[in-house]
């Protein structure tokens, strides 16, 4: 309830400041922060993962999928360093693994995968239009890319990060290459703008 | 600076010629820990070339591993594409770097799950014979 009187004020402040620097260290905001509509996917915990799961605090979501050997696990380090140099107020941010290969990411298979990286980290997949309607709205794309020659399949996918405002907003870009300490003072600077509950 | 470390390895594979990538030296040679039950793997390392002649390996394998690709990764218009290389060439007097964001070794299906610590081995196979490399299992970060 507090939270709900504070948003406007710490809304309003967050704009001003946004007018003036739209720069991250590592990525940009976007000038006006666009809603995110409804969208239906299947979390880590084999729950239903709706656009409810983003409200109330700022979330980072990285695409990828889990037989994704050097990109997927080396971001998902960076982001546990990142969260980890932010202390307390880490819990203020929530990390999101979207796999985009839900023929293979099972709900077991992605909690075990995100919760090796730190036990915070939430995962969600669903079917691929479900997906791929998702990638519309917060501007991420995945093409499947059989090998022939090699084993199975790999799954070229976006390397940004999005960030989303607690009210379920996209707000703005990260983009690779990923440092922890550039992407902690990112997620510091937004965190202080935004109060979140 | 990480120190150097894995380098070489005279012992090699019993039925390998002792000439075997003659001139070639491995530097830096490591798996990266990856979840419990995780089926693909990634092996970085820094291959040198000492001689006058291009170094080429064709392919490798591994008695830890299902089967083993050279995979490189390429990023366009925001997209992350991993692409199947059919063999590494390390150039004369000069060197090849399997580093995380741009080359790995693509390890399959893990024998059993590997922890920081554990050595996995690889066997590259050169035209002159096979190299033999003792990779460590490292953290990842």
């Amino acid at each position: 309830m507090i939270a709900a009187v504070a948003l406007p004020l710490g809304m309003l402040a967050w704009r001003e400041q946004a007018e003036r620097s739209r720069t991250l260290a590592s990525g940009t905001l976007l000038p006006q922060p666009r809603p995110v509509a409804e969208f239906a996917l299947t979390g880590e915990d084999g729950k239903p993962f709706t656009r409810a799961g983003l409200l109330g605090r700022w979330t980072v979501i990285f695409v990828g999928y889990t037989h994704c050997p050097d990109v997927c696990p080396t971001t998902l380090s960076q982001l546990k360093a990142a969260k980890a140099k932010l202390g307390a107020d880490g819990a203020r941010l929530a990390v999101l693994f979207v796999s985009v290969d839900p023929e293979r990411d099972t709900p077991d298979h992605l909690a075990r995968y995100v919760r090796y990286f730190d036990k915070e980290f939430r995962a969600a997949t669903g079917p691929v239009d479900a997906l791929a309607a998702l990638g519309r709205q917060l501007g991420f794309v995945f093409i499947k890319n059989p090998a022939p020659e090699g084993e199975g399949y790999g799954i070229d996918h976006s390397a940004e990060l999005m960030l989303l405002d607690p009210e379920a907003r996209l707000a703005g870009y990260l983009t690779p290459p990923f440092q922890a300490e550039t992407l902690a003072a990112d997620f510091k600077m937004i965190l202080e703008k935004q109060v979140a509950p | 600076m990480k120190s150097v470390r894995a380098l070489c390895c005279a012992s090699a594979f019993l039925a390998a010629p002792i000439y075997a990538c003659e001139g070639l030296e491995i530097a830096d040679a490591r798996v990266m820990e990856s979840p419990p039950g995780a089926s693909v793997l990634a092996g970085f390392a820094t291959l040198r070339n000492g001689g006058d002649t291009p170094i080429t390996i064709r392919r490798a394998d591994s008695p830890d591993f299902s089967s083993v690709e050279f995979h490189s990764l390429v990023r366009r218009d925001g997209l992350i594409r991993m692409a199947v290389e059919s063999s590494l060439t390390v150039p004369p007097h000069g060197m090849l770097a399997i580093k995380s964001g741009e080359r790995h070794l693509m390890l399959f299906k893990p024998a059993k799950d590997f922890h920081a610590g554990d050595r996995v081995t690889i066997r590259l196979f050169c035209s002159t014979g096979t190299r033999e490399v003792k990779m460590t299992v490292e953290k990842n970060g």
